[in-house]
């Protein structure tokens, strides 16, 4: 007998359409170019020249940038999870900031650094970098200092969730360097490699440094083909061989994680310890990575912006992309989040297969590299009709963030429900509640500073959003990183820094309070007790926090 | 007079509010087997923890034979060094090495020749009746082959103490107590140090020459056991 649906199965079913609406749609459009595409236009398809060396580029900044940032985020990683550092919350916040700026700042910090009247010329007398300033190792060092977060949380993650008795085991037997390299590392080494794929699709996808560094990579030869040439199906062609690229990594990378994606479980207990006294010099790295991947950029940009004149004037001129930025990411976030959180909350309930086919879809719609997606949702909202009627329209900034970002969210919100046992649910059930009632009264209050968590980084990273935006902006329309990157080329680099220091104080100000939340009392944040406290502890606790 | 093999005193142990222990004194003797045994949160682990050097006590002393192993808050000989098996109540096997890696990881330290090394492997395999299973990882064994696999890494260093955290609680009762048989085996054939923690009289009964009864982190009694085998 036909039954109404019940409203968890409605809501759900409207979050999935929306997903697929906005983050699978525009990638499956892009998959049906080829079937639509005369074969004349694969010729640029063929590995000429021209082909080979993007090809070259592409794999040695994604590789470069993979090696090199597991080299630094590895061992940092390695650092928070075992060694008693002081101020721990800090630092990680620290060092997890140059993740949440946009690739091209740093970028941009960079050329000023090693321009010929900058910092470093300036300090030695001469123009060291000299070329170097804009090539592919200088790429791939603006990257690293961009993703190598990504690798220490990983790898801290990974470590922590190590089985005490595991390392227990082996220090009964064997001195720590040995526990370390045959035990603890080998256990972690999934994560740090799953990780390093990441970067590797990341960086391989980046559009912004290469961009403005002047290296030749698909993402570019894309936003070239569509912007420059307006050569849509040539831009989709060539767009082709990336995705496939970042879609297979995606895969591997999700294979070798699994289902540690949306867990964090702790391993309980005091820790062996076993890197104890490489707490100075361990302290010593963490400062000195905080310096050259925070702190020099953001020096860099100073000095260059401190030389711009009429500030005033020049803030006036870009206050509408400033403010549209602000209204747009404000928008985006929240939208993105609302989606997010029921996906989220599918993913997190959802049985292991279900589970599993769920991040591969939501690891591979992130790994499309941004200016793919911003010529996928050009091509399916640039037509007659409704569409039509959204496109060229500020709607397609927040559709263009959805396709972005819904995927990190989902996967943060569901780490994070997973923290709140299914049987809270149950008992909600068994007490009369309906599923809102449940979703509202038990669930979202264990899971809302998760869920502010999240709301930031997705306003963040919208914030600082390039890729798509640039190519799906509406004429007339700009956000602070469309008009920072098109202003480059012909505005006084001191008002370019300036416009960037806005930008990376808007960023970085969220951090700021997280980091002076860090400071109080567990109380006067009123967080609960229980799984719920868990799960929104800051990051940061100490080893002693795990005694039995 | 030979020395205790092990000698625990006035040791007391505080996890913040909770009193683990509570000034314990006890002494092993050298092949003897003692049996801890008390209710869930007792500090019967903690004790046990604290033999093996992964715990440091807050006040008080241990010793290992002539060997002082730590005074209050601090590990005077690493646990690495004080030649202890010790079987976990989890097992905590190894999940990335097969069970010859597993035992070939504790004999890393001693400088043994290849061969040497893979005959003292395949003896503490057989020695457990698991001699079948090197070449296996741990998720391909079943609980009671886990457990002869963990007993087996435990003894392949031919340690000075064995030290057992209820190992068998995670069985069924039939193989709980085909395992119990085969530890009083071994203790008879190695006649090692054994201290075993549990809180199932049987257990106690079974593999104890002397039954350590603790509550709230104190000593309350101690019982010379007559074993089955004594009895006989």
């Amino acid at each position: 007998m036909w039954r109404w649906p019940s409203s968890r199965t409605v809501v759900l079913a409207i979050a999935v359409v929306l997903f697929s609406a906005c983050c699978l749609l525009p990638v499956a459009y892009l998959l049906t170019i080829p079937f639509s595409t005369p074969h004349a236009a694969y010729g640029v398809l063929w590995l000429d020249a021209r082909q080979q060396g993007l090809l070259w580029n592409t794999a040695l900044l994604g590789v470069g940038t993979a090696l090199c940032a597991s080299a630094i985020g590895a061992p940092l990683g390695l650092a928070l999870a075992r060694i008693p550092l002081r101020g721990k919350p800090l630092l990680r916040l620290a060092l997890a900031a140059p993740a949440l700026l946009p690739p091209y700042i740093v970028a941009l910090a960079w050329t000023y650094l090693g321009s010929s009247r900058g910092l470093v010329a300036s300090l030695v007398g001469y123009d060291l970098p000299g070329e170097w300033t804009y090539s592919l190792p200088a790429a791939i060092l603006v990257l690293t200092l961009v993703f190598y977060p990504i690798s220490m949380l990983a790898t801290e993650v990974a470590m922590r969730r190590i089985d005490v008795r595991l390392e227990e085991a082996a220090v009964l037997v064997a001195p720590p360097r040995r526990v370390l390299g045959r035990i603890t590392l080998p256990l972690a080494a999934p994560s740090v490699l799953a990780a390093a794929l990441i970067i590797f699709v990341l960086a391989a996808s980046e559009f912004g440094v290469p961009g403005l560094l002047r290296v030749r990579v698909y993402t570019t030869e894309v936003f070239t083909a569509f912007a420059a040439l307006y050569d849509f199906s040539r831009a989709m062609l060539v767009a082709l061989p990336l995705m496939a690229l970042c879609l297979i990594l995606a895969l591997v990378a999700v294979a070798i994680v699994g289902e540690r994606l949306v867990t964090t479980r702790r391993g309980s207990g005091a820790r062996p310890a076993l890197l104890d006294r490489w707490r100075r010099p361990a302290e010593a790295a963490v400062i000195l990575a905080v310096v050259l991947a925070l702190g020099v950029p953001v020096i860099v940009l100073i000095r260059e912006a401190l030389d711009a004149q009429a500030m005033r004037t020049l803030v006036e001129d870009s206050g509408g992309a400033i403010a549209n930025s602000l209204f747009l990411a404000t928008i985006g976030a929240t939208v993105v989040v609302g989606l997010a959180v029921w996906l989220g909350y599918a993913r997190a309930r959802a049985r292991t297969r279900l589970g599993q086919v769920a991040d591969v879809l939501f690891v591979v719609v992130f790994a499309v590299p941004s200016t793919i997606v911003g010529v996928g949702l050009i091509g399916l909202w640039n037509r007659p009709g409704l569409a039509g009627a959204l496109y060229g329209t500020d709607v397609m900034f927040i559709l263009g963030y959805l396709a972005r970002l819904v995927p990190v969210a989902a996967l943060a919100i569901a780490a994070i429900t997973r923290y709140v046992p299914e049987s809270h649910e149950e008992a909600a059930a068994v007490s009369g509640a309906g599923w809102f009632r449940t979703m509202t009264r038990i669930v979202a209050p264990q899971i809302r500073l998760g869920l502010l968590t999240a709301w930031v980084i997705t306003f963040v990273l919208a914030f600082g959003e390039l890729g798509v935006s640039i190519l799906v902006a509406p004429p007339g329309e700009a956000t602070l990183p469309i008009r920072i990157y098109t202003i480059i080329a012909n505005t006084p680099s001191s008002h370019v820094a300036a416009l960037a220091l806005l930008q990376t104080t808007v960023i970085l100000a969220p951090l700021a309070v997280l980091a002076a939340a860090l400071q109080l009392p567990l109380r006067a944040l009123r967080l609960p007790r229980g799984p719920s406290a868990t799960a929104q502890r800051v990051p940061g606790d100490v080893e002693g926090d795990e005694a039995p | 007079m030979n020395p205790a093999a092990i000698s625990i005193r006035n040791v007391s142990k505080r996890f913040s509010s909770h009193q683990a222990l509570d000034g314990v004194t006890l002494d092993v003797a050298g092949h003897e087997s003692v049996v801890i045994l008390g209710p869930s949160g007792c500090g019967k682990t903690t004790l046990l923890r604290l033999i093996a050097g992964l715990e440091v006590p807050d006040r008080g002393e241990i010793w290992l034979g002539t060997v002082q192993a730590a005074s209050p808050g601090r590990s005077l000989l690493p646990p690495y060094r004080r030649q202890i098996g010790f079987v976990f109540q989890d097992l905590a096997l190894w999940p990335h090495l097969t069970v010859r890696g597993n035992l070939q990881f504790v004999l890393g330290a001693a400088r043994l020749a290849k061969d040497q090394r893979d005959s003292r492997v395949r003896d503490a395999l057989m020695r457990v009746r698991a001699d079948g299973f090197a070449d296996r990882y741990p998720h391909e064994l079943s609980g009671g082959e886990q457990q002869r696999v963990a007993l087996a890494r435990a003894l392949v260093g031919n340690p000075q103490l064995l030290l057992l955290d209820e190992p068998l609680s995670s069985l069924d009762a039939e193989l709980r107590s085909t395992m119990r048989s085969e530890l009083a085996r071994l203790q008879r054939t190695l006649a090692l140090t054994t201290v075993y923690v549990t809180h199932d009289p049987d257990d106690a009964a079974t593999l104890a020459d002397r039954v350590v009864q603790m509550r709230a982190g104190r000593i309350v009694a101690v019982n010379d056991m007559k074993r089955p085998e004594d009895r006989a």
